[in-house]
């Protein structure tokens, strides 16, 4: 036996030798094939979301979607790094005395990358198109547009129901220009995938699954504003860590993800590797249901204001890198405002005095607080299972409410599940079924003045809490009736100090956003106020650079052909090793 | 035979219907709303009507039981339907996907098997020694990883820190650019460290089955004559002994080939890697049904397929289940 | 266990101390219980408390370091011990309960009745595991206990089709059939006479169970599906890796403890079951003491 024994070692030994050697040579082929092949000098770019066809009409996220949306195909306006809007395809423009008319003139040339020329029709058709398929915000900032006439293909003349403080920035350095000889006739527009535009960039290659091919509008406009790279790559990276260790390795140029506050110092610090860091729009809020007993009351609301530090929870959760909530809710660095109204200071000895007030007592001295009717109280908070983030502050802010003495509990859930609750099919009309849920909300709620008025009146699209109070509602409504963009600015200010002392919700912070890149590969990236460097603003410049582009690979049969290899390698294995015994 | 064969499919029929149902009723149970794909961002911002017009135009305003009757009619017609998410036919997004998960998963599954059987035949032959437990406790160690643990350390180590591998993704598109033999090689590359965690993880199932239905064959009188007969011991294990040790082993391999077509949520979530599995789990999420229910047709249809064939091939491969 | 034990103490013991990966398995499985049960005595803080900066190193004072909000690392490790004890041992329980209980009454009744509880079974078997686990899990919300209920109701067909075949062995119809003749209650034999026939099988099931249900908790945990307000190691594991850990080369204190633990945990319950087995399976056992 044993001497059997060592006779099939030997045999299984040889064996493996042989398949140790295959591989070996296999391995060893590709990591000299992978050392030697030059890359082309291409941008790449790991994004964490599909987002389908890239066309204004089926791309999926505000972030990092609609920023290569903006890439592909241009706007009449564009917002600038301080997010004003300012001309873009637009070489002069003109407003009536009335502010009801204006004229626009397109530069001359645009073309889409199929060549076709773009004139004031694709405009005209543009507009229209969003009118009647469009979504969201878009499609409400055309509803003061009363007609759009062409006189001459580089002339656009539109009429205004009302006058529009904020035109340049919605609709015209919003809509997209899509080509009309594509779109025409077009019933189901997300079905659409051909993503022609006239932008810096063409999507040249969409792998499900895989990846983006742009590449550089060849006969871009502008004299000296061009594509800065001549060809983006943009993998889907869906796990966060991949995506991190892949910028560190170089495998990728830059990430879309915002880098957490725990690794900025560990990318910041390795070679190759800078990041850019910036205060961003995006707010975080601990939603109170107001439209529920005893959040209904302004002295409960204010006693849980009261009990919270939101500076302990931006050095704990977002270690500093964040701004402290403002109980206006308006971001102090707004454009809409001067100064916003001071975080509330942590009392706990206000808050119990506030609750005291109310009724809300320990009758039974086991340290919990029962409601005014002596029977006992208890409120929860729901947050996102999969943001810790959330998570984190949702344990501390009920570490603190108990301690003055209201029984918290807080329950993780799925993200969408959470949205459910606090937002039954995004609509505030059908109600809400939450006591207090730690909330958020993207960037572009604080760039729109009137977006104000849809967080905080009692009318508001947006108004997740039911809150309602007259005197908000009164200055909220007051926005409405702005008719410059400079008007705003007072109406805003004094909205987010009446707002303050009522507690709608409780906001947080704002987190500020890092973004890590690889300068060696691409260095124009522009840091654009509030929102990052995502942007078409980083990747346009005076001259373009590198190699010219590859085609595109065609990779539907590569997979079949590699499992035959792998396949095919298996069964001379196996085939040799029954020869051999 | 034939009449068996029959109230098989029937049966299978049957079963294929329920999972349907359950694929369909449940995701539509779970609260939340397709709606923010459908719609994309700022759906709040939509009025009444344009919502309506939304549901109504991918039938979602139908009665339940309709829908099902609906769905039901275009999948006879071989129809998968729309994503709500990714704003394409979920038969092509599908199509797309299964060729990686099958390069991926059947990779992953061959060279298990083959390991599995190596290690598993010799661990019986050594039974009770300490070759055969410690190759057990090896193989049971590594099976009791967490799939995204071991995947990340490996990803820690042989990606990032070694960068002997590349991390994510099937193959790179800024690198291969048309030449065969530098594709298929780079492919085989990115197949390296999921494979490799999937090995890990999978070859603790076919060891276990070899070496038990090795011990069994072992004992056989056949066998023993054999080894009575002096012939050489590799001779013996894995010409006389191995060929009818195989067959369970084949029964696991063709079950698991069914799952294969599944993916390997996990592991292609951590490498980035276009299979079913995370196509799956993003539907899931995005609460986009239709792409759901194709997904999980597809999968059942496969581990069935593969039951199937496993109760076909059974008989005539081993002549001592044929009788019954 | 202490019906298997008792009944026959000297072989049982034999087969542990004869057989090194089940000593192994049985041995591991002791130590993390007495880490479960001592958490309070041993562990250096309260796993709740934020005792410190989040992010430090290892180093006096906290031997794994803290973690994102300032909890000491190995503390947490040392209460999650509980947590995935818990789920191994109540999942699998269930599991193996559900499983006992329809292989018990499909191999006794026969008929009509055994046959539609195995399709039954084959659906469960065939319906992708991970798809419907990632769905109800979903679907019920990530608590603890929704976890162990997922567990459970998708992982009790292959215990109930092995229990099955073990009662079809033991004559159960036979047995119920003279029962009836006799004006017993079919019930009472089931539970009298062939239950315990059974239990031993069943106890290997659970063991496997269990160590499934531990892995399942983390893989589900990573998808961030698990519940991230228990401390558990898969938890544990969650926060971790959503903090960046293999970024900043935490991942050396944070993640590889935990996930060591649960893979000695899993190989634990798998090499106590895998002696069980043998133990359980008396044509194995003749094969072992005859080869």
């Amino acid at each position: 036996m044993t001497q059997g024994g060592l006779e099939m070692v030997r045999g299984s030994a040889r064996g493996k030798r042989w398949v140790g050697l295959v591989m070996m040579l296999i391995l060893l082929a590709g990591i000299a094939t992978a050392a030697s092949a030059a890359e082309p000098s291409q941008l790449r770019i790991g994004i964490h979301t599909e987002e389908g066809w890239m066309t204004p009409y089926s791309y999926v996220t505000g972030y990092p979607g609609l920023p290569f949306v903006r890439m592909i195909y241009d706007t009449l306006f564009i917002m600038n790094a301080e997010r004003t809007p300012v001309p873009w395809m637009v070489r002069e423009y003109s407003t009536s005395e009335d502010g009801l008319t204006w004229t626009l003139k397109l530069h001359e040339g645009i073309e889409f990358h199929d060549g076709t020329p773009l004139t004031s029709a694709d405009v005209a058709f543009s507009y229209t198109f969003m009118t009647l398929h469009g979504h969201g915000p878009w499609q409400r900032s055309l509803r003061g547009i009363r007609s759009v006439e062409t006189p001459d293909p580089l002339t656009v003349v539109i009429h205004l129901e009302r006058v529009l403080p904020l035109f340049k920035q919605v609709p015209l350095a919003e809509v997209v220009i899509i080509p009309a000889h594509i779109w025409e006739g077009v019933t189901d527009p997300k079905t659409i995938t051909d993503a022609t535009g006239s932008g810096p960039y063409r999507l040249l290659e969409y792998v499900s699954g895989q990846f983006y091919r742009l590449e550089a509008h060849p006969n871009y406009f502008h004299a000296e504003q061009v594509p800065s790279v001549a060809s983006i790559i943009v993998p889907f990276i869906p796990d966060a860590t991949t995506m991190f260790m892949a910028l560190k390795a170089g495998e990728i140029d830059m990430g879309t993800r915002d880098v957490p506050p725990e690794m900025v110092a560990d990318l910041a610090g390795t070679a190759g590797l800078k990041v850019d860091r910036g205060p961003s729009y995006v707010s975080t809020l601990l939603a109170i249901n107001n439209g529920r007993p005893p959040f209904d009351q302004v002295d409960f609301r204010r006693a849980l204001e009261l009990a919270v530090d939101v500076q302990y929870l931006v050095d704990i959760i977002r270690l500093g890198q964040a701004t402290v909530g403002s109980p206006g809710f308006v971001h102090p660095m707004s454009p809409w405002v001067a100064a916003v109204p001071a975080a509330v200071k942590q009392d706990f000895a206000a808050a119990a005095g506030l609750l005291e007030g109310l009724g809300f007592v320990d009758r039974n001295a086991d340290g919990l607080r029962e409601d005014p009717q002596g029977n006992s109280f208890q409120q929860t908070i729901i947050t996102s299972a999969e943001r810790p983030e959330r998570v984190r502050a949702a344990q501390i802010i009920a570490d603190w409410f108990k301690q003055i003495g209201l029984n918290t509990v807080v329950q993780a859930m799925e993200h969408t599940t959470v949205a459910a609750r606090v937002w039954p099919d995004f609509d505030v009309t059908k109600g809400r079924d939450y006591d207090l849920a730690v909330w958020g909300w993207s960037a572009g709620v604080q760039e729109n003045p009137l977006n104000l008025w849809e967080v905080l009146h009692t009318k508001g699209t947006l108004n997740v809490g039911a809150f309602s109070d007259p005197a908000v509602d009164a200055v909220a409504e007051r926005l409405r009736e702005v008719t410059a963009r400079d008007d705003f600015r007072p109406v805003a200010e004094e909205l987010a100090r009446t707002t303050a002392g009522k507690v709608p919700f409780i906001t947080l912070w704002y987190p500020d956003n890092s973004y890590a890149y690889r300068p060696e590969a691409h260095d124009g990236w522009v840091y654009v106020r509030g929102l990052g460097i995502l942007d078409k603003l980083s990747l346009l410049g005076p001259v373009p650079a590198g190699a010219g582009p590859l085609g595109p690979v065609g990779a539907r049969s590569l997979p079949w052909i590699v499992l035959a290899v792998v396949l095919a390698g298996a069964g001379i294995v196996v085939a040799r090793r029954k020869r051999r015994s | 035979m034939r009449g068996r064969i029959g109230s098989q499919l029937v049966q299978y029929l049957i079963l294929i219907f329920l999972t349907l149902a359950l694929n369909f009723f449940l995701p539509r149970a779970m609260p939340g709303n397709p709606l923010s794909r459908l719609a994309g961002e700022d759906v709040a911002l939509m009025s009444p009507e344009a919502r309506q017009e939304l549901l109504v135009r991918h039938g979602l305003d139908r009665p339940l039981a309709v829908q099902f009757g609906i769905f039901l009619r275009s999948l006879a017609q071989g129809d998968l339907g729309y994503s709500f998410q990714r704003n394409a036919s979920v038969a092509s997004i599908i199509a797309e996907r299964i060729p990686w998960t099958l390069l991926l998963t059947t990779t992953a599954l061959t060279l298990q098997t083959l390991i599995g059987v190596m290690l598993g035949g010799w661990a019986a032959w050594r039974r009770g020694g300490s070759a055969d437990y410690g190759t057990m406790a090896a193989v049971m160690l590594c099976r009791s990883m967490p799939s995204f643990w071991i995947a990340m350390i490996l990803l820690a180590i042989f990606g990032a820190e070694l960068r002997w591998f590349p991390m994510f993704g099937a193959f790179k598109p800024w690198l291969v650019g048309g030449d065969s033999l530098a594709a298929v090689v780079d492919v085989l590359r990115h197949l390296a460290l999921p494979v490799t965690s999937m090995v890990v993880l999978g070859t603790a199932e076919t060891f276990m089955t070899m070496r038990y239905s090795m011990l069994d064959v072992l004992g056989e009188d056949y066998v023993r004559t054999a080894r009575a007969k002096g012939l050489r011991e590799v001779v013996v294990l894995y010409k006389h002994a191995g060929r009818n040790a195989l067959l369970p082993v084949a029964t696991v391999f063709m079950l698991s080939l069914g799952f294969a077509v599944g993916g390997a949520t996990v592991i292609e979530t951590v490498f980035a890697y276009p299979g079913m599995g995370r196509l799956m789990y993003e539907a899931v999420l995005g609460r986009d049904y239709p792409l759901l229910q194709g997904t999980f047709l597809v999968i059942t249809l496969a581990v069935i397929a593969a039951n199937i064939v496993a109760d076909l091939l059974y008989p005539l491969v081993d002549p001592r289940v044929r009788s019954t | 266990m202490t019906d298997l034990v008792s009944g026959k103490r000297p072989y049982a013991l034999k087969l542990f101390l004869g057989n090194p990966p089940g000593l192994i398995g049985a041995l591991l499985l002791v130590m993390l219980l007495g880490i479960a049960v001592l958490a309070p005595q041993i562990s250096p803080y309260d796993p709740d408390d934020r005792v410190g900066r989040p992010f430090q190193e290892p180093g006096a004072g906290h031997l794994l370091g803290t973690n994102d909000i300032g909890q000491d690392i190995l503390s947490e490790i040392i209460w999650g011990t509980r947590a995935s004890l818990t789920i191994g041992v109540v999942a699998g329980m269930l599991v193996t309960t559900i499983g006992t209980m329809v292989g018990l009454v499909a191999g006794c009744s026969g008929g009509t009745v055994d046959n539609l509880l195995m399709r039954f079974t084959d659906l469960v078997l065939i319906v992708p595991f991970l798809p419907l686990m990632i769905l109800l899990a979903a679907f019920l919300g990530p608590s603890f206990y929704n976890l162990l209920l997922v567990i459970g109701v998708l992982m009790w067909a292959r215990p109930a089709r092995i229990i099955r075949s073990q009662v079809l062995s033991l004559r159960c119809r036979t047995y119920v059939e003279a029962a009836r003749a006799a004006g017993a209650s079919s019930g009472r034999i089931m539970f009298r006479h062939i239950l315990p026939g059974v239990l031993p099988l069943a106890l290997a099931q659970f063991v496997m169970s269990a160590s499934m249900a531990i892995l399942i908790e983390a893989s589900l945990s990573f998808l961030g599906l698990g519940d991230p307000l228990q401390k558990s190691w898969g938890s544990i594991l969650f926060y971790a890796q959503a903090r960046g850990a293999f970024i900043t080369g935490a991942w050396l204190w944070w993640v590889l403890p935990p996930g060591l633990l649960i893979t000695l945990t899993v190989m634990g319950f798998a090499l106590t079951g895998f002696a069980l087995d043998r133990y359980v399976n008396p044509r194995l056992n003749q094969r072992q003491a005859g080869g």
